[in-house]
């Protein structure tokens, strides 16, 4: 028999008592002032006091033991659960907390960088066609909505040829039919974008600055290898597990705290995407017998006349933000040198 | 109510303080190992976590020399967390592509809104003791959906003017419902109070916008000053330091954000905490929690500053000292004689539950 000493709560009544436990094979001996109360051991369930909190012990009628001594009473009643010794264990020390620290980087690191965007990769295909159309068609009306795009000032005969330069570029096996729409937008500038199943918004603005129609049509195998790699999908599924991801793992920090990761890893998914289309655009022209060169060209015309319109510090290109690459490492398609552009 | 005569006869009406006694060396251990964790096992020790976090900090908070405790099981909560998760993605998920699934989705939500807070609620408190006495809810779920429907009819017919009824009709539905044995909590009206603490947060919102633009200030100064654009631009390509100043500008826009709410939160809290009082065998007994509205403005500005200068590295040094700041002024007044209380033991509370909430006893929301 051991004495361990312990404050007794009966459940209904707020005040303890001092009691004196100890074992009697496998029962649990409870000496109270007024008498003595035995439990048996299977029914008692331990729960340790986290840090400097008293152990506990639930009895089976309700009752609680609150026992300071938390190295005799684990002794007593066997040890702890494995789940609780855990937490636990990894609390006792800060080497053990460092290196903890350390494997959950990693995992991190590791969802962040292939888990995230495979888990992604397998879901897509689930995804029908016609459900990316739907999506397409609402972002194309809210964009017209908010008076974003207009109807094109340029000659009809530019949208053909746009359609016409697109009809060249449709790879055989594609499940996308390419449809290309010249739309005026000021405020968008001199750009192109995919919608997801296949529809290429161009602007005017773009086809005043990027007039040669090769440039062009590296612009539009760009555009097409997003829509083939599903990258308007992708972006929705990768920050959607972005967040559900970082929700379950910080739990109760406010989730305003959580948008500086958010962007972070949106920016670089972004990042990947646009390598990815512009690896497409690549093999694309030299399959039409083009130079990859030509991208990259466009690409510095854009910038330029951007640059003229708003600015030497318009262009936020290559940063930890930024949703495009450096137009400088985009000009060296798969690592040659091009000629510079006059 | 209380009766004049007994007034009287009480002569001078003592009270008890609430004492919270974590301190910030073994909160910081304790959410570093559970953030640990919780990566390591891809977010499933999250609910451990939760288990964990709360029964060191009901541990550590006591009145009238009885401690509290969390006893809630982590797979409960699990359950919970994974429906929840569930939820948002399919959320997030239909706002891309259907919004007719998402208004169903909302309007589900939305019906379903009280009845989920009757079974948060009596999860919460058939998982909390005081002095080894568990709480418990005793609302029925008839009375939450007449108490939520009729705060947000307030809401919708004053255009929102009358959030402070709306809190109060919410209110006055979950507090009697919360019990100790025989003692149940108890609100008082207090809406010109409310009213007040909604123009203090607005006010702070005034000042916390000066301090955050100063202190801006002062940083782009000091940039400027040792030349700093210039090497950034020199170093990092042109345009980089728009980029920086973007996202800075950006970051002060969420830093004022977040110290405003917490603000907020906090005097709406200690007003409705001025007005809640404990109730046994008729008598009241008024809580009390004396925190001046310029340590709360300097509470939450420290506390954003700590959160973003150590990358939220401080949380468990604001987490503690916020509710330090909170419970070491809270107060029972009028010395109600907290021994004489007597709860009957849990069991009768659990088989009057439904099964359907018994058959999922989740605990839903964070």
């Amino acid at each position: 028999m051991v004495d361990i000493e312990a404050l007794w709560y009966d459940g209904h009544t707020p005040r303890p008592q001092t009691v004196q436990l100890g074992r009697d094979g496998d029962e649990l001996v409870v000496n109270t002032a007024s008498g003595q109360r035995r439990f048996l051991l299977a029914n008692c369930q331990l729960e340790a006091g986290i840090d400097t909190l008293p152990d506990s012990v639930h009895l089976p009628d309700g009752g609680t033991l609150e026992v300071a001594q938390k190295t005799a009473i684990r002794r007593l009643l066997g040890g702890l659960p494995p789940l609780q010794a855990g937490g636990h264990w990894l609390q006792q020390s800060w080497y053990v907390l460092a290196g903890g620290m350390a494997a959950a980087a990693t995992i991190l690191w590791l969802g962040w960088r292939f888990a995230l965007p495979a888990a992604a990769g397998w879901l897509l295909p689930l995804i029908p066609v016609s459900a990316e159309q739907q999506l397409a068609a609402q972002t194309l009306a809210w964009l017209e909505q908010r008076g974003a795009l207009s109807a094109s000032r340029l000659p009809a005969d530019r949208a053909k040829a746009l359609q016409a330069g697109m009809r060249q570029l449709q790879t055989a096996n594609s499940p996308y039919r390419y449809s290309v729409l010249l739309r005026h937008a000021p405020d968008i500038g001199p750009n192109a974008f995919a919608l997801p199943g296949g529809t290429i918004v161009v602007t005017d603005q773009l086809l005043t600055v990027v007039t040669r129609p090769d440039e062009i049509l590296a612009i539009l195998a760009h555009e097409a290898g997003h829509v083939e790699h599903r990258h308007g999908l992708r972006s929705a599924v990768e920050s959607v597990g972005v967040l559900a991801a970082l929700t379950l793992i910080t739990g109760d920090t406010s989730s305003l705290t959580l948008a500086l990761p958010v962007a972070l890893a949106s920016a670089s998914y972004s990042r990947e995407h646009e390598r990815e289309a512009d690896r497409f655009a690549y093999a694309v022209l030299q399959a039409q017998g083009l130079s990859p060169c030509l991208l990259g060209y466009s690409l510095k015309r854009i910038e330029t006349a951007m640059q003229q319109q708003h600015g030497s510090e318009v262009i936020s290109s290559g940063g930890w933000f930024a949703s495009h690459p450096d137009t400088e490492e985009r000009s060296h398609p798969l690592g040659q040198r091009c000629p510079p552009l006059h | 109510m209380t009766h004049p005569a007994n007034e009287q006869m009480r002569p001078i009406p003592h009270t008890l303080p609430f004492a919270f006694s974590a301190t910030t060396g073994s909160y910081a251990r304790l959410w570093l190992s559970n953030l640990v964790l919780s990566i390591l096992t891809l977010g499933v020790y999250s609910a451990w976590a939760k288990v964990r976090n709360l029964k060191y900090l009901y541990g550590h908070t006591q009145v009238a020399g009885g401690r509290f405790g969390y006893h809630a099981s982590p797979i409960a909560i699990l359950k919970g967390r994974a429906l929840m998760v569930g939820l948002f993605v399919l959320w997030q998920l239909s706002a891309e592509f259907s919004p007719l699934l998402q208004g169903l989705l909302g309007a589900g939500a939305l019906l379903l809104t009280p009845w989920l807070a009757v079974q948060a609620m009596r999860f919460r408190l058939a998982n909390t003791s005081w002095s080894g006495m568990r709480l418990h809810f005793d609302g029925r779920t008839e009375g939450a959906y007449r108490a939520f429907f009729k705060s947000w009819l307030t809401l919708l017919l004053s255009l929102g003017l009358l959030w402070p009824l709306a809190t109060l009709q919410k209110q006055r539905y979950l507090l009697p419902h919360s019990r100790l044995g025989r003692a149940s909590l108890a609100i008082a009206p207090c809406m010109r109070k409310l009213y007040l603490a909604g123009f203090g947060s607005l006010f702070a919102a005034v000042l916390y916008g000066v301090g955050f633009t100063a202190l801006g200030g002062v940083i782009w100064f000091a940039g400027n000053t040792l030349n700093l654009p210039a090497w950034v631009n020199a170093h990092f390509g042109h345009g980089s330091m728009r980029v920086i100043d973007g996202f800075f500008g950006g970051m002060l826009g969420i830093l004022w954000l977040l110290a405003t709410l917490a603000y907020a939160r906090m005097a709406l809290q200690r007003v409705l905490l001025n007005h809640t009082s404990l109730m046994i065998e008729n008598i009241e007994h008024r809580l009390r929690m004396v925190l001046p509205s310029r340590t709360l403005l300097a509470l939450h500005f420290s506390n954003t500053l700590a959160l973003v200068f150590s990358l939220g590295l401080a949380w468990p040094w604001v987490r503690i000292r916020t509710l330090r700041a909170t419970f070491n002024q809270l107060t029972l007044q009028g010395g109600p004689d907290l021994a004489r209380l007597y709860a009957q033991g849990q069991s009768q509370y659990d088989a009057r539950g439904d099964e359907l909430a018994d058959m999922l006893a989740l605990d839903l929301g964070w």
